[in-house]
């Protein structure tokens, strides 16, 4: 075969280097290729490479000027570096500009070259490698088209149309095609085809191409204004008189930076005649690099240089007052952080005993303090009623500084706690009075008035002073109820927990206060309800007005809805106090805690008095601190009306089983015997076989369970026994009784509680739960649920949600393995999504499982929240985390926790914002539906700091988003449905 | 050994390859619009197959052919030519060897047992090297005066359908030839080569 002649190169040695290799349009030879590639990896060759350079060079030297065809030594001179040099000619080593560029000069004024198609493609070569900037290009094409080469070629024009089409230079591009044409290029009936596939492509994008006017072409040599930076006038000029020494008229030249080329060269009216080397023409956008020589130190001399530059270097603009930086003062108060306080207090307490305001300072540095202050001192000193005007306030602060000098400390503090309107409430007697009086005060109407006094009262510390008289008592003379507070601080020198009174009063006033007043105001009442303790949750719990108001009023709206089979509310009063009572001994120390501390401003004296424990701890939102202890739920359900005894399908067994450790060993003794144990439950004879188990979570283990009738359930084995979750399944069944949504809530059908171990008896899901799910679709397209499909799932868990919350179930321990998949068998075809579960997809969607954790906020009294006192991790709501109290937060952040493991595949990460709020840490993909995912995820993970819990409705408008944007895209979520219904049914199998 | 490959299997892997090495060339050389064609997940690579329904059923009608005829073990050798359509001059030829091993005629050695992995990791290897090959093969100018031919080399007694006609070996006169890896199966080994022309 003809084929075995030529060498056959085996790639693998051009692969290892293929990305060092740049392609060239002519293509390369892999013979060389590979031959070169061997040379670079041989040791020491390089010196090959260069004897043939300087070959070469030697060649060009002796030879050239005796040669027929000079041209072709230096094309196979390139053609060399081509092929020694496969990582490009751009690089610096091949040396392909320098050689290129004296070829290029070299044969610019040679006729016959002119218009050899090498040498041009030599010149397009050139253009190709190093023009770097479109201008660049541009030059050198015009110079190209005065020194006339490739004029009579028609790649040349081709290549110009080209360049200046990719340009969109339409009207130019056909003018350079016409004009070659013109001037006959060589092969002409290619440019004509060019011209005409030229016409036709811009026939097809429907563009006029407007003809050039003669003489405005590009490539015109009558313009070079566009190339040259200098008038035509000039130039002719310039050439008339023909002095190459450009200083001449450099003083004439305009400059335009279009041109970084030939500025220098000396002009010819045909163009101009010298084109310098690249390096040259660049040689302004190159720092010029000095070459380290031995025996030169140029170390030192670099040091020198780059201080210099950051001695030089812009300074920071400062103003001119002449202070070096921010003043602050660090306050060191033992036992806590130090405290730093931005400014300057040399300034604030010049001397020991004297203070300014920055209103004084401020009047101080202008110029106007002294004088103003002097004179009306004297009158201060007679008239204790503080002036309003400006200065008038700055001089009755040095007169209380005057006072201060005269009485100790202490005592003065003692006047203005007697004077002050809440005395330490160690009587109650004197305690109400108190508050009677400061609550008729209207809110701050007359500041002067109380700031007389109160003024007087000489800070225990001046450092604590400075920060907080003036703020603070603004701040209490609006609510004055609360001033004793910081004041019994004061009288500890508990500064620190003045701020933190002080803080947290800033934060929750809005609602407190106005509570407070109005209690205030039903003083009279409450103690007359204190003799009928019958009544008083009534009080208590209505913080708005009257105690007329019933409850049921104020609670959130899901009461109403429930009042028919909730119990009546003055039974359950008594069972919640119990509860709270209960739940007070088991922390009753975090609670004084909070009161003295944390809470001061909820613990007014009015709280604090030991008459009214219950009370005050009605009044201030309950916090549950171990919302799933035993103790409470006992409590629930032991006050429950009507009792979990009557409920049907419990049963309760005076007697243990001790069954699960037995369950648990032959399951993990032999997974696949056939010596599957039977659970028999005598109450109804029914008899289960198990099957396999399901799940194991901390308490309880999930079996699957065939029952005598063959059907498979699924047999929850708590131990201890728990009735809880059946308690909250019947009630949530209960209280969405006829309502479509319970299928998407797990059945209950029994529960069986023995003395040590529950057996509760649920509808089997066979479908997996979520978690499943998401891992199916990992192993099946190696990503996250489509789109669709989370936004499905997604609607369907907000509307389940929305729908316990709104008969005040809370599931509390929502998370993908808490969700399952429920696709049920249908009989119909499944039709394009439809919102209100038509055409078979209310046969579709999610059960939620676990109930374990879950509360039934109808027992705890409105406002309750709860504290987690379990491990928490990253799929908690942050509430929990951080130890702060929750209550709708916890299903609020499980639902986005789900909806994320849907859409990401992993479970959800958040980050805390500086603005407190906190977003997802992972961001979404950008063809996702970003505009309701955002804001959604947003609305779930901050639901603590909305206004009002539950956010039903925000969740509901959410929801609608979502369903509408499935109903627009209906098909795509069927096929996922169905696709993957069939791949669950396979995975079953 | 269970993962071991019967001649069908065999044959199907190879004329796969035939397919997707067909569209990648035809991609990668520029022959057919890029927008003609789409990624697709193969061999763990991404690959371009062509979307275009003409171009599309005439691979596949060849490939069908060149199916039945490995099967049969009566086709030695794939050749894909990129033509210039104007000078009808062969710029460019994509050889494709093939050796059949396991056939029960030639039984002087035993079948060698290829792993379907390591063919795999073969083919791999092999797409790399095409899409690679652009590093030294010449840019075919863009504005389509390019064509392919797809020859087969099939013994003398193989039944040949009517579209397929006769031809010369369309070889390259003193082309550059380069060999790339070669991948192999139970039944067959495929050797890659590509003659092309320097046009300077």
């Amino acid at each position: 075969m003809s084929i075995g002649k030529v060498p056959v190169t085996n790639f693998d040695v051009i692969e290892v280097e293929k990305e060092n290799i740049v392609p060239l349009r002519s293509g390369r030879s892999a013979a060389a290729l590979s031959k070169s590639l061997k040379v670079k990896s041989d040791a020491g060759t390089s010196t090959k490479v260069t004897e043939i350079r300087l070959e070469f060079e030697k060649r060009i030297l002796n030879e050239l000027e005796e040669l027929d065809d000079p041209l072709e030594l230096y094309l196979d001179y390139i053609n060399w570096i081509n092929n020694a040099y496969p990582q490009g000619g751009q690089s610096k080593q091949s040396g392909m500009l320098e050689t290129l560029e004296r070829c290029l000069m070299y044969f610019k004024d040679f006729d016959i070259y002119k218009n050899d198609p090498r040498y041009l493609k030599m010149w397009l070569w050139y253009l190709e490698l190093f023009a770097g900037s479109e201008s660049e290009k541009q030059s050198l094409f015009v110079y190209m088209m005065r020194k006339q080469i490739g004029s009579k070629l028609s790649l040349f024009y081709e290549e110009v149309a080209a360049f200046l089409e990719k340009r969109q230079d339409y009207s130019q591009a056909k003018d350079v095609l016409a004009r070659g044409i013109e001037s006959s290029a060589r092969p002409l009936g290619r440019l004509r085809k060019t011209l005409q596939k030229f016409e036709e492509r811009m026939r097809d994008m429907s563009m006029d191409v407007p003809s050039v006017p003669h003489g405005r072409s590009v490539l015109d040599g009558e313009l070079p204004s566009i190339v040259l930076g200098r008038a035509r006038g000039q130039i002719e000029e310039a050439s008339l008189k023909s002095d190459p020494s450009h200083s001449a008229f450099v003083k004439h030249e305009i400059f335009k930076d279009v041109t970084d080329a030939g500025q220098v060269s000396d002009l010819k009216r045909e163009g101009w005649d010298h084109l310098d080397g690249k390096a040259q023409r660049n040689k302004e956008n190159e720092a010029s690099k000095q070459l380290l020589a031995p025996g030169v130190n140029l170390g030192t001399l670099r040091q020198d240089t780059s201080t210099k530059a950051s001695v030089n270097r812009l300074p920071v603009f400062k103003d001119s007052i002449g202070r070096s930086g921010p003043i602050y003062k660090i306050l060191e108060i033992p036992g806590r952080k130090p405290e730093k306080i931005d400014c300057n207090f040399d300034l604030v307490y010049p001397t020991q005993d004297q203070e300014y305001c920055f209103e004084e300072l401020l009047a101080m540095s202008r110029g106007i303090y002294h004088k103003k202050s002097r004179t009306k001192r004297a009158l201060e000193l007679e008239t204790l009623d503080a002036p309003d005007s400006y200065s008038g306030e700055g001089s009755s602060k040095q007169q209380k500084v005057a006072l201060k000098e005269i009485s100790p400390p202490s005592g003065s503090y003692k006047s203005s706690a007697q004077e002050s309107k809440n005395p330490i409430p160690n009587d109650h007697l004197q305690e109400f009075k108190a508050i009677e009086r400061t609550s008729i005060l209207p809110l701050n109407d007359e500041p002067t008035l109380h700031y007389g006094p109160q003024k007087k009262s000489a800070p225990s510390s001046p450092t604590v002073t400075f920060f907080s008289k003036d703020a603070i008592e603004e701040v209490y003379s609006m609510f004055n109820q609360n001033f004793s507070e910081p004041n019994r601080h004061l009288d500890n020198d508990d500064t620190t927990s003045k701020f933190a009174a002080f803080e947290n009063f800033t934060q929750e006033f809005t609602r407190k206060t106005i509570d407070d007043l109005t209690e205030v105001k039903q003083k009279t009442q409450i103690e007359r309800v204190n003799k009928t303790p019958q009544k008083n949750e009534n009080v208590q719990q209505d913080v708005e007005a009257s105690a007329e108001i019933s409850k049921e009023t104020t609670t959130p709206s899901y009461k109403s809805k429930l009042q028919e089979y909730m119990t009546p509310i003055q039974e359950r009063s008594e069972s919640s106090f119990k509860l709270a009572s209960n739940s007070n001994e088991e922390c009753d120390n975090e609670i004084t805690k909070n009161n003295t501390i944390t809470n001061t401003a909820e613990s007014s004296p009015f709280l604090t008095q030991p008459q009214g424990l219950q009370l005050s701890l009605e009044r201030e939102p309950l916090i549950i601190n171990n919302p799933l202890s035993s103790e409470t739920r006992s409590a629930q359900i032991s006050s429950m009306e009507p009792p979990l005894s009557a409920y049907p399908n419990f049963y309760h067994y005076n007697q243990s089983l001790k069954m699960s450790a037995l369950l648990k060993k032959i399951h993990t003794a032999s997974k696949n015997a056939n010596k599957n144990p039977i659970v028999d439950f005598k109450k109804t004879n029914e008899l289960y076989c198990i099957r396999s188990q399901l799940g194991q979570g901390g308490f309880a283990t999930v079996y699957l369970a065939e029952s005598s009738t063959g059907s498979l359930k699924a047999l929850k084995v708590e131990k201890p026994a728990s009735i809880w979750e059946f308690y909250i399944l019947k009630q949530v069944e209960k209280r969405l009784e006829g309502q479509q949504i319970l299928a998407s809530i797990i059945n209950v059908d029994s529960l069986h509680c023995f003395e040590d171990e529950s057996y509760l008896v649920l509808n089997y899901a066979s479908q997996g739960t979520m978690l499943d799910l998401i891992n199916l679709e990992k192993e099946r397209n190696g990503g996250a649920l489509d789109e669709s499909l989370c936004m499905y799932f997604a609607v369907e868990l907000m509307k389940v949600l929305e729908y316990i919350h709104n008969v005040g179930i809370i599931h509390g321990d929502l998370k993908p393995d808490n969700c399952m998949v429920r696709f049920e068998e249908n009989s119909e075809a499944l039709s394009d999504y439809d919102s209100n579960g038509r055409g078979g997809w209310d046969r579709k969607g999610v059960y939620l499982i676990d109930f374990g954790r879950s509360f039934d906020l109808t027992l705890f009294p409105s406002g309750t929240r709860f504290k987690a006192n379990w491990k928490t991790d990253q799929q908690d709501c942050p509430e929990m985390r951080e130890g702060r109290t929750w209550t709708y937060e916890a299903d609020y952040y499980g639902l986005a926790g789900i909806i994320h493991a849907m859409l990401f595949g992993k479970f959800i990460e958040t980050r805390l914002l500086p603005n407190q709020t906190y977003a997802l840490t992972n961001s979404f993909k950008r063809y996702w539906r970003q505009e309701l995912w955002a804001p959604l995820f947003n609305d779930l993970i901050n639901s603590g700091s909305s206004s009002e819990l539950p956010i039903t409705s925000t969740i509901r408008e959410h929801r609608l988003a979502l369903e509408a944007s499935l109903e627009e895209s209906g098909g795509r979520l069927r096929s996922q449905v169905l696709s993957l219904e069939s791949d669950l049914q396979r995975l079953r199998k | 050994m269970a993962s071991s490959l019967s001649l069908k299997g065999s044959t199907r892997i190879v004329t796969e390859f035939f397919e997707y090495s067909i569209n990648s060339i035809l991609y990668q050389r520029a022959i057919y619009p890029p927008e003609d064609f789409v990624t697709v997940r193969k061999y763990d690579l991404n690959l371009l197959k062509t979307h275009d329904d003409e171009l599309k059923s005439y691979i596949r009608q060849i490939l069908l052919q060149v199916h039945r005829w490995l099967l049969g073990g009566k086709c030695n050798k794939l050749v894909l030519c990129i033509m210039d359509k104007s000078t009808c001059e062969i710029v460019e030829r994509w050889e494709f060897d093939v050796q059949h091993n396991g056939l029960e005629n030639c039984t002087e050695q035993p079948p060698k047992e290829v792993d379907n992995a390591e063919t795999q990791k073969q083919i791999r290897a092999l797409m790399r090297q095409i899409t690679a090959s652009v590093t030294f093969l010449p840019e075919l100018e863009e504005n389509d005066n390019y064509t392919f031919n797809v020859l087969a080399y099939t013994d003398a007694n193989a039944k040949v359908p009517l579209e397929w006609a006769d031809s010369d070996s369309m070889d390259i006169p003193d082309g550059e030839k380069v060999e790339f890896r070669s991948f192999s199966t139970n039944n067959h080994e495929i050797r890659t080569q590509v003659s092309y022309k320097m046009n300077i």
